[in-house]
Formats: C-alpha cells, structure tokens, sequence
C-alpha cells in the first residue's frame, strides 16, 4: 500500500482482488454443503424463453417416480408454472424475481424452506428464461443443463457460448418438430461441439415421448452417483 | 441485464475497501472483466453511473473496465495458455482437458483512494 503526500491529504493506493459473485458464491458453497449431506441432486435448468423448459419437466416429473423430486421455478412473474408442475403431484416452490433476469443463490436458499428436503433425491431448479444472465450464478447445483428448441435456430450455441461452455449436457427440445422446420440438426449439433467439445446432446420430445427415456436415465445415473457418495 | 446485479456488487465491494482503509474519496478502481462471464462493459458503465448515488465515496470515481482474456492450464502438459475463442484447447499440445485459470471473473483488483490528514 503505497502513500503519496498531498495537501492536507493522502493519496493511497489499495490492492483489493475481490470477486462481483463473492456473495452469491458463499451462499450458493453453503447450498451445496447442505445438498450433499442430504444426497441431493441439485440440477440447474437454463435456456431461452419458450424452449419447452415447463412441458418437459411436466413429462419429466410424472416419469421419475419412485425417485422423490422437487422443482424451485423462476419467473420475472406469475405463478403459472408452478401451477402447471404442481399437477404433477411434486412440491413445486415459484421464486417470482419481480424483474430480475436470473436466479441467485439467496432467492435460492430462501425458498428452500418450501420443500422438504428430508423427503428429497432430486431437486431441479427451473432457472428463468434467458441464455446470458443465469450463467454465472451459481445455485449450489451439482450440474447445469442447457435446453435449445428446435424452433430457435442452429447459432444458438454460437451467440450465447457461456452457457453451452458451463453446461454438462444439452437438451434439444421439441425434436418432433425437426421434419416441419428448416432446421439443419447437424449444423446445430456442429456449433454445440465447437462451443463445448464432447459435450452430451440428448434429442426429446415432451409431446410424442421421443428420446424422455435417456433423459431419465440420465438423471437416475447422476442420482446413483451423488448417493453413492453421501454413503 | 444481469450487469445490474454485478454493479450493485463491485460498488458495494469498492466502498467496503474504501471505508476499511480510512478513505473519504475514492479516486479511481481498477476492474478486471473476465471474458468468459460475457458481461457487457457499456451496460455495466451505465449501472456503475446510475447506482453509484447510493455510494457517497463513490461520486468521482473511475471505474477503468479492463478486458480479461481467457487463460487455460492443460491437465496433459501443464502448459498455461490464452484462448482466443469458445471450444478451449491447450495452445502448446492441443489437448481439450484444459482448466480455466483465468478470464473467468470479474473483480475489483485496486483502487486509488484519499485519506484525509488527522
């Protein structure tokens, strides 16, 4: 810490190397704390607007059982997903963020209380709409999924990198409609590789059922995994 | 959007650096913006300028937003590499199994501060 001399003051100069996610990030390493100790899968659910986020988890929720799942929906506003999840027969908590564009590890920890976690294998957190800003919050989950809809175009990966980078695996969504669309699937498949090389890309369908069961297995083999080690 | 939320954070980090160094003005803080977090350097200039009126210390200072590149350290050759672009690799063997070591935050890294003489 150098000082110059001024008049009637000093000059200083301050190393400080702190972090704009600090806060987020010491809440969402105690979210991760508690979820291990319980064996909880936490997964961190993120893409677009509009990309079938809601009807999959719908399809997602009735198939799972007997594993006992959760969801913490995100939305600007409304109680509508919840309200449709909630159908399901799941505890569903709605986190309104009145605003703001992503989710953050206190919205998180705050809505917590909304669901047994004692009764709990799996939690998803339905992030809200949107590429960017979610990103770099992290929830204390153990992995990201990113979704991209068939409707959306192949650049998506392309356009908003971050998140297809931090995802462990890439959901395309609404895959019956690929034969009705110019949609050119190996270009897409292409852009996810160059973004994220080797990352796992799953084709489904929550309407006709097309590819629900690898996503399934999917989660049952993480949830294998995240048990195993709680053991 | 979330360029907010991270202004809230680097003001409220720079004033709690400033008060616990005894300053009464802060002069200038130096920002690293990591490449990897996407963050829109106009965007977060015009929410460090909007929230800053909740920071009396704040008032006159410069934010310097400096663009961090991507670093990598390969898992195969233990090379540390900048990256140029998405699809990280080893720039001295080539190998994918690479770790972000840098480029991956954004941090307020110094600051320029005023203390009054007691």
């Amino acid at each position: 810490m150098c000082e110059t001399q001024g008049e009637g003051h000093q000059h200083r100069h301050l190393e400080v190397h702190r972090h704009a996610m600090e806060a987020n990030d010491q809440v969402a390493a105690r979210l991760r704390r508690g979820f291990a100790a319980r064996g909880i899968l936490v997964l961190n659910l993120i893409s677009a607007p509009g990309s079938g986020k809601t009807a999959l988890l719908e399809r997602t929720l009735e198939q799972l059982r007997p594993l006992r799942v959760s969801v913490l929906v995100g939305d600007v506003e409304t109680e509508r997903d919840a309200e449709r999840l909630r159908r399901c027969g799941v505890p569903v908590a709605q986190i309104v963020t009145a605003g703001t564009c992503h989710l953050e590890a206190g919205m998180v920890e705050s809505h917590l209380a909304e669901v047994d976690q004692r009764e709990l294998d799996v939690l998803i957190v339905e992030n809200v709409g949107n590429l960017v800003c979610p990103s770099g919050f992290d929830l204390g989950e153990d992995l990201k999924v990113v979704l991209v809809s068939t409707t959306e175009g192949e650049d998506k990966p392309l356009k908003y990198p971050a998140i297809f980078h931090r995802a462990e695996l890439a959901l395309l969504t609404k895959a019956d409609l690929a034969p009705h669309l110019d949609f050119d699937r190996e270009e897409l498949l292409r852009n996810i590789q160059a973004v994220h090389p080797g990352m796992k890309v799953l084709e489904v369908s929550a309407k006709t059922g097309l590819g629900l069961d690898l996503w399934l297995d999917w989660i049952r083999a993480k949830v294998g995994e995240k048990q195993s080690l709680h053991v | 959007m979330h360029e907010m939320a991270l202004a809230e954070e680097l003001l409220k980090i720079s004033d709690e650096a400033a008060a616990s160094a005894g300053a009464e003005e802060v002069l200038r803080v130096g920002v690293g913006v990591g490449w990897l977090l996407q963050v829109e350097r106009q965007s977060l200039a015009f929410y460090l300028e909007a929230l800053r009126r909740d920071y009396p210390r704040l008032e006159h200072a410069v934010f310097e937003l400096d663009e961090e590149a991507v670093r990598v350290r390969c898992r195969v050759c233990g090379e540390e590499t900048e990256q140029a672009g998405w699809g990280f690799a080893c720039g001295a063997c080539g190998d994918r199994d690479v770790e972000v070591v840098a480029g991956d935050r954004l941090e307020v890294r110094d600051m320029e501060v005023r203390t009054d003489d007691v």
